[in-house]
């Protein structure tokens, strides 16, 4: 394969990790439902509510539709270990985002002026797939305790019987009915999604990397 | 030529591999499978109750909901990752090409869980693989290109696998994949048509019909794996049949081996039916019927496919390898169908002509066109 090919493809890598990462941001992390199976017994369109790294709580309920910060839905001191955990995912995957850009600017400076850039570039890949891998890994592990404290999970503009936070046993999971079928489900989010989609392409971009130009280093 | 093998399935295998990543992402967007139907329905029994007063409804479904709402869903994006990974280095031209085509192979297949890349980025995957795996080969000459061919009615590739002695494998192989993936998918859309027209639990329909599950057992891999024999049976019977026209009694030169490995790819279309349970419909098609009519389409496609084979391999006129085909698959009938079926349960769907009366009409008429078309006029 031709050079200009390989730089163009490990560029295009490069890029979609930069997009992920960026999306990750501004997409929920965390979600919760009604399942379709729940929604259909009930003939209804059903509750969702998604958890975003700006600490803030959308939902939607047939046509209403609300977005509340943490503290809206329980104390300020209960709301503090889940800010918190927001927080420190947020910073962590704005600076995952910064080496991403780094990437991308050394891999693109490396295919125009061709300078011996390839070393940087791997580091700079490797760098932030392992914080992307941190943060997904950290928010998932420690979502379900934080939450524990929430009076209601769902904003309770939205629902007459609260879901409490001590129910979320973990990061995936959900409630059963009696037939055996699923009435809520919570789940992670598109932005967990994407940081771990992210932390996936920034990993290959470092194989693909090391596998087209082994003998330039 | 052995590079162009590789760099082509890398292609495909590219292709494939980024349908299957968009799916996965789509699925973990929507924490839910995707599910495609003609219109909303709010109840199974709103579809499946007689009278039927609704149009007709399908649905296809990409996923299964029990992997996209869990941790899992990680992994399968780890999968596809490779599965990418896997196809870029393909389409890189690498020395060896071994590694990364089974990659390719192993994740575009582990896919179907997760939708596989809409079933097209999968079956391109395992394509793109396949192709890349025999790199020695050149891509027309590899496996399930030559498959496609074969359902293309090539008659350039019948001819090529006439001569082609090292080919005996892949023609077994041929024959046993056809029958096997054929008659699971067939095995696989019965056990749902069952668990919907019979539930085991009220949640059954719902679940196959409305969330857009597919329901599994063992079972279902049974009926194909006996199928392996039987369809290996059936393989050495019509190829007997034909090898005994076309060499005795139209005096044609071929060696028997040349023969099977034509009547073998002609096999080929039965392969199709692995995706019957793909697509669910709500009555008039929710019955046996079904893959009765797939069985019944395929089994004309592979009669076609016989008559390409027999006119490369004998290289006869159209019309004599019409008339070849016409009579060996007459008397295959009576043996297969009115003498083996009687001794030997088969499992699985099986469609039969029935009165005997009728059927020996039949033959009889086969066998006129037969004499008609010159095939008893020894060259």
């Amino acid at each position: 394969m031709e050079e200009e090919t390989k730089f163009k493809i490990v560029l295009t890598f490069a890029l979609v990790a930069l997009i992920f990462a960026a999306i990750s941001i501004v997409t929920p992390w965390w979600v919760i439902g009604t399942t379709p199976e729940y929604e259909l017994e009930l003939n209804t369109t059903g509750t969702h509510a998604s958890y975003s790294l700006f600490q803030q709580v959308s939902a939607t309920s047939g046509n209403l539709s609300v977005t509340v910060s943490f503290t809206n839905m329980t104390s300020e001191e209960n709301a503090k270990p889940l800010a918190e955990l927001c927080s420190l995912t947020s910073t962590l995957t704005t600076i995952g985002l910064v080496f991403n850009v780094l990437t991308v600017i050394l891999i693109y400076l490396m295919f125009t002026r061709n300078e011996r850039m390839l070393k940087f570039a791997k580091i700079t890949a490797v760098i932030s797939a392992l914080i992307f891998l941190a943060a997904t890994i950290y928010f998932q592990s420690e979502f379900a305790t934080r939450i524990s404290n929430f009076d209601s999970v769902i904003p309770t503009a939205m629902l007459e019987t609260p879901i409490q936070g001590s129910k979320i046993s973990g990061f995936w999971g959900g409630i059963e009915m009696s037939s055996g079928l699923f009435e809520w489900m919570w789940s992670a989010g598109f932005g967990w999604y994407s940081a771990f989609t992210a932390f996936v392409f920034s990993a290959m971009l470092y194989i693909l990397v090391n596998s087209f130009f082994k003998k330039k280093e | 030529m052995g590079e162009d093998s590789v760099v082509f399935g890398g292609k495909i295998a590219l292709i494939g591999a980024v349908l299957i990543f968009i799916n996965v992402l789509i699925l973990s967007m929507n924490s839910a499978p995707i599910i495609l139907s003609s219109y909303q329905v709010s109840s199974v029994s709103q579809l499946i109750t007689p009278p039927q007063d609704a149009g007709l409804w399908a649905r296809i479904a990409f996923g299964n909901r029990m992997v996209v709402n869990s941790g899992l869903m990680a992994l399968w994006i780890i999968f596809a990752g490779l599965c990418l990974l896997g196809a870029v280095i393909l389409y890189s031209k690498p020395v060896n090409p071994l590694y990364p085509s089974l990659a390719v192979l192993i994740f575009s297949l582990l896919s179907i869980f997760t939708g596989g890349g809409f079933i097209v980025g999968m079956v391109l995957g395992v394509l793109g693989a396949t192709i890349a795996l025999q790199w020695r080969k050149p891509w027309r000459e590899t496996f399930f290109i030559r498959m496609l061919r074969s359902m293309r009615f090539d008659s350039e590739m019948f001819s090529s696998v006439k001569n082609s002695i090292e080919d005996n494998v892949n023609a077994a192989f041929t024959v046993v994949a056809a029958n096997f993936l054929g008659m699971f998918g067939a095995s696989l859309y019965i056990f749902n048509v069952n668990l919907i027209l019979s539930p085991e639990s009220p949640e059954d329909p719902v679940k196959i019909l409305l969330l857009g599950e597919t329901a599994f057992d063992f079972q279902t891999l049974a009926t194909p794996f006996a199928h392996i024999s039987i369809g290996i049976f059936k393989w050495l019977l019509i190829t007997s049949l034909f090898y005994l026209f076309g060499t005795k009694i139209l005096g044609r030169k071929a060696e028997f081996d040349s023969v099977a490995r034509a009547t073998a790819y002609a096999y080929s279309p039965r392969i199709l039916m692995i995706f019957l349970p793909l697509i669910f419909t709500n009555q008039p098609f929710l019955t046996y019927d079904w893959p009765v009519f797939a069985l019944s389409v395929t089994r004309l496609w592979i009669f076609f496919a016989l008559i390409v084979a027999a006119r490369a391999v004998f290289e006869i006129s159209l019309g004599k390898a019409f008339g070849i085909t016409l009579l060996a698959s007459g008397i295959y009938w009576i043996i297969m169908y009115n003498i083996v079926a009687k001794h030997i349960e088969i499992p699985g769907i099986m469609f039969t002509i029935g009165p005997e009366f009728a059927l020996l009409m039949l033959v009889s008429l086969a066998t006129l066109l037969a004499l008609l078309l010159g095939v008893f006029k020894r060259e």
